[in-house]
């Protein structure tokens, strides 16, 4: 019906080489393609809409997943966690950091958007008092990130038992319990526009880039180090999965390649900055499973997504999905059969303090098949974390009581890492001594270069971290297609 | 009996140790006077525990990081190996994942839930795509379209000789197959209208359980001409060509799950593929399902099929032994299964019918249509009086889109497609051709097909019908050359008939179950058995007859 094409596409996103890549000059290069990624490569993609400049995109991990692991038709809750485990597609790298044991990455076109939960709040407003920005700056960001996301309160609208809990909540003593903001498209599809990606990945930024206007993608295409001419950002070194170098130049770099990536790049590319790989910041976490007779709920039991913000507490926060943790609250191609006992997973969280020791180093003698040596993690709580965990528990405890459910499971502490809300380790800030970025994301000194994931994120508040990183992002990639 | 010490570790708290150790926390407060906060975290303290009860306490499992482990599946679907499948006697086994193997792999676990039957599934393609490629975030049309053109999959089929079309030149003509799991189903268009009446009088199969199998099929696909109802594109365009000699003309039927996401209740793989009966299969009950496996010949004992043998990648051969084969390796690969399987059948890959086709792009002017402009999807259907079908889809490229902005235009195309009648000829056929082997060492297809002279008739009966169609519209149709453009045999994708359903095996290939003529416990499920089809879309139809298959399985073996 519409003219048949002559070129042929081998998969489902047009890619280029590193090869190919290094014949350009490109006015921007990113590296890693998980929400920072994603979120700046649209943003210079629309900025850039109608000029000639040339954005790249490299990312060293594979095509895994053409969208959010939870739109997949063959997936169920089981089948999706254990796709996720297998170590094919997730790295367990806290398996050799004695000081932050659960953590692990994803390496794969979309990074760990492809799995994430998709809780989408912002930062409170007094979160920023030690930030180099103000929260109202950051608010047009939040904004635009939170329509590209499709950040919706309305998850479990009409759910009998999002009503009953979120009611029995606010009379027992967390007033302003309400529902968890989602990064999930519910609208029905209706005339040609098609909603068929319910869960948000960052897959869909790169869409919405590629329908705006033509980028370079190279995947399995690992940077491994920054290029710097004469103080300035000149591009960055590449390595293929058949060992070969190739050097991709651009006057503009912007790495995205996470937490614990984009640090041992810096380090790896000799990039003075005392706090590169510092600041790392996490939120410790509370998870209790709990239980509660169905008979106590309506009909349209549906599903339970609440965000309690604890009285008297602005650094805590508690949130919860239901039912049973997660198979009926997503599901799809199957019949739902009705229960006498409903489950809910409950998380009590806070971040930790941000301090200059807890930080991720190089570790000589620990080489990679690329020859970059290894990260390793110092990692420890303060007397403030300390002090502040009990209060978890007991918010945790009086949250379930007052919801009237039962612990099927008594709380527990996570381990660091298991929260998957690592932060801060090229945290932006005024002075280089105490930040590796500026409040633009770009590294103290160098210009050209700049961070945009969550490791420029200072993780102040209980706020999960992604929609704050996209927000971020967008703000660089602004200020870098006004200033380039 | 003495007190036991514990070392509290990484997030211990009294109340943690208490639930662990299965001890009361009020025991452990008065045990460790220095703790006086049951949550306080208390890691690297010794905990004085109640001295033990006699038995040993069960060791409760501590949160660890998954170990690797080989159970962990590698892909988006669970596979099984051909080794592992050829350790198993299935009592069925499904050949083919397209529209009819979906459908009847659905259905087979629908009857049976989780009983101790064994399902097995082999499909020759690969993982290409894990849902309709319209589902897929980057994909627009144009790359869609550059995507699966790939000779990767989508696989040609020569016809013998240089074809002649009407305007006396000569093409070379082929027919495709998309070979993948899923089949052509990943790349459909989901149009998904009933055939009409007067060509349902050509099944073998009472038109009350015909209705009764289209209300499931429809169903199961979630068929619904919803697609672009109160559209104002679609009302005006649907009033003029109602006006202008079009009454039958409709919202267009297509399988497309248009629900918004409720109630944890997802909705995200809006056009259907045989993929969703996949997955409707999978959470029913176990089903083995190795890819990468290509069918090559149905083994037959006493006029029994007992087996099938399927190559892998590497070009071994496996003996897959089952009770009942169903082959839904789609209109040139089942009989050519069939073929090699020396199996006896005059009919068998003959009656080769597809839909001749026409397209042509009409514009319409922006300015006539009110602000919310949506999309049209409309279907002049197939009928007695009408041997072809008309759909008419637009505006532009954006039928579907995704991740994009629609701009404002002048004007907008408006595009017709007809496919037309073909009669079912025992000369149209497809066979085996020795003298070419294929990568795996098989020989080679070859087709033979031509027009009749009512088959050209209708070709012009539909160039007429396009013509009339657009200007009831009010639309301009552009025209190459004076011609429309004419679409040689094999270039719409939709083929049937080489294992046609009836009652006679001189003129059939199966029965009216699709039971293959002669032998017992091997059936057909796919497009090929369709004996007719008027000018409609076919899918719908098999898709139809494969569930049906299902049941008369289901109820033959239980
Ligand atoms: C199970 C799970 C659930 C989560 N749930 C939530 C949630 O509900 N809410 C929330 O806010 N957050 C959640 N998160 C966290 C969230 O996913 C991350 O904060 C976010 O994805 C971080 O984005 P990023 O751009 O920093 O890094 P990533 O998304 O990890 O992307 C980094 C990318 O860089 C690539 N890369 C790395 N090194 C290189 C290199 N040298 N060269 C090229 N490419 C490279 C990687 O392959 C990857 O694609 C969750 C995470 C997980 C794992
Ligand atoms: C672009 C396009 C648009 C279409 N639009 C429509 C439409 O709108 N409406 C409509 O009704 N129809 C449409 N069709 C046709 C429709 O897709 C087919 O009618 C339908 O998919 C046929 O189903 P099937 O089961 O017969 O075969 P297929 O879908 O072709 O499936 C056959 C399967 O068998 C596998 N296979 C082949 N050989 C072997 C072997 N030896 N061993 C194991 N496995 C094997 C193949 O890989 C494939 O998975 C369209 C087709 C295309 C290509």
């Amino acid at each position: 019906m519409i003219k048949s094409a002559n070129e042929n596409m081998d998969d489902w996103i047009p890619l280029s080489t590193a090869r190919n890549m290094s014949q350009t000059e490109y006015d921007v290069i990113i590296v890693g393609s998980g929400a920072g990624g994603g979120a700046a490569l649209w943003r210079l993609c629309q900025q850039w809409k109608n000029s000639g400049r040339r954005i790249g995109l490299i990312e060293s991990g594979p095509l895994l997943l053409p969208t959010h692991g939870r739109n997949m038709a063959t997936m169920n809750e089981e089948r999706f966690t254990k796709y996720f485990e297998n170590p094919l597609h997730t790295e367990y790298i806290g398996k050799s950091w004695p000081e932050y044991p659960g953590a692990k990455m994803i390496k794969a076109l979309g990074g760990r958007t492809l799995q994430w939960y998709m809780v989408s709040p912002r930062l409170n407003p007094e979160d920023f008092h030690t930030w180099p920005i103000t929260y109202d700056e950051l608010v047009p960001y939040y904004l635009t990130a939170e329509q590209m996301m499709n950040v919706t309160s309305k998850y479990a609208a009409g759910s009998s038992i999002q009503q009953i809990l979120l009611e029995r909540l606010r009379s027992n003593g967390f007033p302003g319990a309400t529902d968890t903001p989602l990064a999930a498209d519910l609208e029905p599809t209706r005339f040609g526009r098609v909603h068929s990606n319910v869960f948000f990945s960052s897959i869909d930024f790169l869409a919405y880039a590629l329908n705006t206007r033509p980028f370079d993608l190279a995947v399995r295409t690992q940077a491994v180090r920054v290029l710097i001419d004469k103080g300035k950002t000149a591009g960055v070194e590449v390595m293929t999965p058949d060992f070969k170098t190739h050097s991709i130049r651009a006057k503009t770099v912007i790495l995205s390649c996470g937490t614990w990536e984009t640090p041992r790049l810096l380090l790896h590319s000799g990039i003075p900055g005392r706090a590169i790989g510092h600041y790392l910041t996490n939120h410790m976490k509370v998870f209790a499973d709990v239980k509660g007779a169905r008979s106590q709920f309506g009909e349209a039991a549906g599903v339970a997504s609440l965000w309690v913000p604890v009285p008297g507490n602005k650094w805590g926060i508690l949130y919860g999905f239901g039912t049973s943790p997660f198979d009926y609250f997503w599901y799809a191609y199957e019949q739902k059969p009705l229960l006498s006992e409903l489950k809910f997973r409950m998380v009590s969280a806070g971040p930790v303090e941000q301090r200059y020791e807890n930080h991720v180093f190089l570790e000589p003698g620990t080489e990679d098949e690329y020859g970059i040596p290894r990260l390793q993690v110092s990692f420890s709580h303060s007397n403030q974390d300390r002090a502040r965990i009990p209060e978890l528990f007991r918010t945790m405890r009086a949250a379930v009581h007052g919801m009237g459910l039962d612990f099927d499971k008594e709380p527990w502490l996570i381990e660091p890492g298991e929260d998957n809300h690592e932060c801060g380790t090229c945290r932006i800030g005024l002075d280089p001594d105490t930040s590796a970025t500026n409040p633009y994301g770009q590294i103290h000194g160098i210009p050209g270069l700049y961070v945009a994931d969550s490791s420029v994120i200072r993780l102040t508040g209980p706020a999960n971290p992604m929609l704050t990183t996209v927000a971020l992002a967008l703000r660089t990639a602004d200020y870098i297609s006004q200033t380039v | 009996m003495c007190l036991r010490i514990y070392v509290a570790g990484y997030g211990d708290t009294l109340r943690s140790i208490a639930s662990k150790h299965e001890t009361d926390v009020h025991a452990l407060l008065a045990l460790n006077s220095r703790i006086t906060d049951p949550d306080q975290w208390i890691d690297g303290t010794h905990v004085r525990l109640p001295a033990r009860a006699n038995a040993p306490r069960r060791q409760l499992p501590l949160p660890l990081c998954p170990v690797p482990d080989t159970e962990y599946p590698e892909h988006w679907i669970p596979l099984t190996s051909l080794e592992d499948m050829a350790q198993t006697e299935y009592d069925v086994l499904i050949v083919g994942t397209g529209a009819g193997g979906g459908a009847a792999v659905w259905r087979l676990s629908e009857q049976w839930g989780e009983n101790e039957k064994r399902i097995g599934v082999v499909e020759a393609g690969d993982l290409v795509l894990p849902t309709h490629g319209q589902n897929i975030p980057t994909f627009n049309t144009a790359r869609f379209e550059q995507f699966w053109h790939n000779p990767l999959f989508l696989k040609k089929i020569p016809i013998a000789g240089s074809f002649s079309g009407p305007e006396a030149s000569l093409v070379d003509g082929y027919f495709s197959e998309f070979i993948a799991l899923g089949g052509q189903s990943l790349i459909w268009a989901t149009t998904s209208p009933r055939m009409d009446d007067s060509v349902l009088l050509h099944f073998p199969v009472p038109a009350q359980e015909m209705a009764r199998y289209y209300d499931i099929a429809e169903q199961t696909m979630s068929v619904n001409a919803m697609y672009a109802r109160e559209s104002q594109l679609q009302d005006i365009l649907l009033h003029r060509l109602e006006k202008q000699g079009f009454p039958d003309a409709a919202d267009l039927p297509m399988a497309v799950d248009l629900n918004r996401s409720d109630y944890g209740l997802v909705h995200s793989n809006v056009f259907f593929s045989s993929l969703h009966f996949l997955a409707m299969a999978m959470n029913r009950r176990q089903i083995d399902l190795a890819v990468n496996a290509r069918a090559v010949r149905v083994e037959v004992e006493k006029e029994r099929a007992v087996g099938v043998q399927v190559m892998s990648a590497d070009k071994q051969l496996h003996l897959i032994k089952a009770k009942t084969v169903i082959l839904a390796a789609g209109t040139f690969e089942t009989p050519r299964i069939l073929l090699s399987s020396d199996i006896e059948g005059r009919a068998i890959g003959h009656y080769l019918v597809h839909h001749s086709m026409l397209s042509a792009a009409g514009t319409v002017s922006r300015k006539e249509f009110p602000e919310n402009l949506g999309v049209a999807g409309i279907l002049i259907p197939s009928a007695n009086s009408r041997p072809y079908q008309i759909k008419i889809q637009g505006p532009g490229s954006y039928f579907w889109y995704q991740f994009k902005e629609v701009p404002l235009r002048e004007h907008w195309d408006i595009y017709l497609h007809a496919t037309g009648q073909v009669q079912p000829r025992y000369e149209n056929r497809v066979m085996l051709d020795r003298s070419k082997t294929d990568e795996f060492g098989l020989p080679g297809l070859l087709v033979q097909f031509s027009y009749s002279r009512e088959d050209t008739a209708v070709i012009l009966q539909m160039s007429q019908g396009i013509q009339y169609a657009a200007s009831a519209m009010k639309t301009a149709v552009t025209v190459n050359g004076g011609k429309l453009p004419y679409g040689f045999p094999g270039q719409e994708f939709h083929s049937m008939g080489t294992c046609r359903m009836g009652f006679d095996p001189d003129t059939s290939g199966t029965d009216p179950y699709g039971r293959v003529h002669g032998v017992s416990g091997l059936y057909v499920a796919d497009n090929s058995i369709l004996p007719a089809s008027g000018g409609t879309s076919p899918t719908l139809t098999t898709v139809a007859l494969a569930i049906r298959t299902a049941d008369d399985i289901v109820e033959k073996m239980d």
